[in-house]
């Protein structure tokens, strides 16, 4: 093969070496660099150096703090403002609808009000301040910051969910109580939490069904998800 | 309201943004939001401002869901709308630094490569001698390595062809080896 061939076969591999390396070309491209590197070893010392550069640009790029907590509120505002208010659903018929879900997704009743929890812990999600607060229920009370320290571990399954800004603390907290379920952890970057319910947590039928009972709740719910 | 996991496809988030659901929007702002802003981080080089552009994105994003036609990845799609936001931020800021004669540099009082190298810090010499790649450069370094973009992926960011992807990327590799050498560090290549 002549040279210039060699020469340009070469720099065509060379210039697909960083995308080989991150995993990021096609089949038959990294067929053609795999062959081209079996023919000639010494281009391996390319994928060292490659290494070192992906390694230092991703420090380089991890080294910036990420964005404030407050930014999704201030895009969700931003979307009430130019876009309208979100609607809310029925409230009447998610009573109904969450009564039917649970109901049908426990065998034990988990619907267990005041007395139950010994305490419950209540978010206000004002639109300014993502305090997290415990609230003061016939059990105890407690107050917590935003930051506060995280509920003890027991058994149950974790949902990750985010409260709708319009949400009062009294109807996170009849929620919850309802749910039998405690915020155990938030707010996260993003306004996430972390809630706990009394629930197996390898039990994905049950598991399911809290999920789309709590999401027929929209007017209060933004997000829920099972913590994996 | 739709069901939405940690594994919910982007795709899928988009056409319910394109309903107006409030909560696909806010799955993928929180999804990508860190990403985009240190893409805008390193395009603007202000924190404040990169802030407001991921939200001026996102906003965007809610905007025109509906003209996403799902012929790219909707990440592609989404770091593009914040790249144009950004450059308009920074050719507006041109425009006002040629009129008031300002100079946009900012001082850097660290070492500079050749100290470090001779202190032996080779991973914080490789460190500082990718900062001073063009920003031409530095930006598709940045895509292909910190935000795994692929080379076609690139090219629509970047409004390119995928040739010339290639090419920057190569001579940026082959431009950072020039300032390595001058730092004192002589990597074997080219």
């Amino acid at each position: 093969m002549p040279e210039n061939n060699n020469m340009s076969e070469r720099t065509e591999i060379e210039s697909l070496l960083p995308w080989y390396v991150t995993g990021k070309l096609s089949k038959s491209e990294t067929e053609k660099v795999d062959q081209y590197l079996a023919a000639h070893p010494g281009m391996s010392m390319q994928l060292d150096l490659i290494e070192q550069e992906k390694l230092e640009t991703t420090l380089i790029n991890e080294a910036i703090a990420t964005p404030s907590a407050t930014s999704i509120d201030r895009l969700m505002a931003r979307l009430d403002e130019e876009f309208g208010p979100e609607q809310s659903p029925d409230e009447t018929s998610w009573l109904q609808s969450i009564w039917r879900d649970i109901a049908g997704a426990f065998q034990m009743p988990v619907i267990q009000f005041a007395g139950a929890a010994a305490a419950v812990l209540i978010i206000v999600q004002a639109i300014s301040l993502g305090v997290l607060l415990n609230s003061n229920t016939p059990g105890s009370a407690t107050y917590t910051t935003a930051s506060g320290p995280e509920s003890p571990a027991t058994s149950g399954t974790v949902m990750l969910v985010t409260f709708k800004q319009s949400a009062t603390a009294e109807r996170i907290s009849k929620l919850l109580e309802e749910t039998n379920g405690s915020i155990v952890k938030g707010p996260l970057a993003g306004g996430f939490y972390h809630v706990q319910f009394n629930i197996e947590p390898k039990s994905p039928e049950k598991v399911e069904a809290l999920v789309k009972a709590l999401e027929t709740r929209s007017d209060i719910i933004d997000f829920v998800s099972e913590v994996e | 309201m739709a069901t939405y996991t940690t594994t919910t496809d982007d795709k899928y988030l988009l056409e319910q943004i394109a309903k107006r659901d409030r909560n696909a929007i806010r799955v993928l702002f929180t999804r990508h939001q860190v990403k985009v802003y240190r893409f805008l981080v390193r395009l603007v080089k202000n924190e404040a401002v990169a802030e407001e552009l991921v939200n001026e994105t996102f906003v965007e994003i809610w905007r025109c869901a509906a003209n996403f036609e799902g012929r790219s990845a909707p990440t592609t799609w989404i770091f593009s709308i914040a790249r144009f936001k950004a450059l308009n931020v920074l050719r507006k800021r041109s425009d006002e630094e040629l009129d008031e004669g300002k100079s946009a540099n900012i001082e850097d009082y660290s070492d500079n490569p050749e100290v470090t190298a001779m202190k032996g810090n080779k991973a914080e010499v490789l460190q500082q001698c990718l900062g001073k790649l063009s920003e031409e450069h530095r930006e598709v370094i940045d895509l292909v390595y910190y935000h795994e973009k692929s080379i076609n992926e690139i090219s629509e960011i970047v409004g390119v062809p995928p040739g010339t992807v290639k090419t920057r990327v190569f001579h940026a590799r082959k431009q950072l080896s020039v300032i390595l050498q001058r730092a004192g560090l002589d990597r074997g290549w080219p």
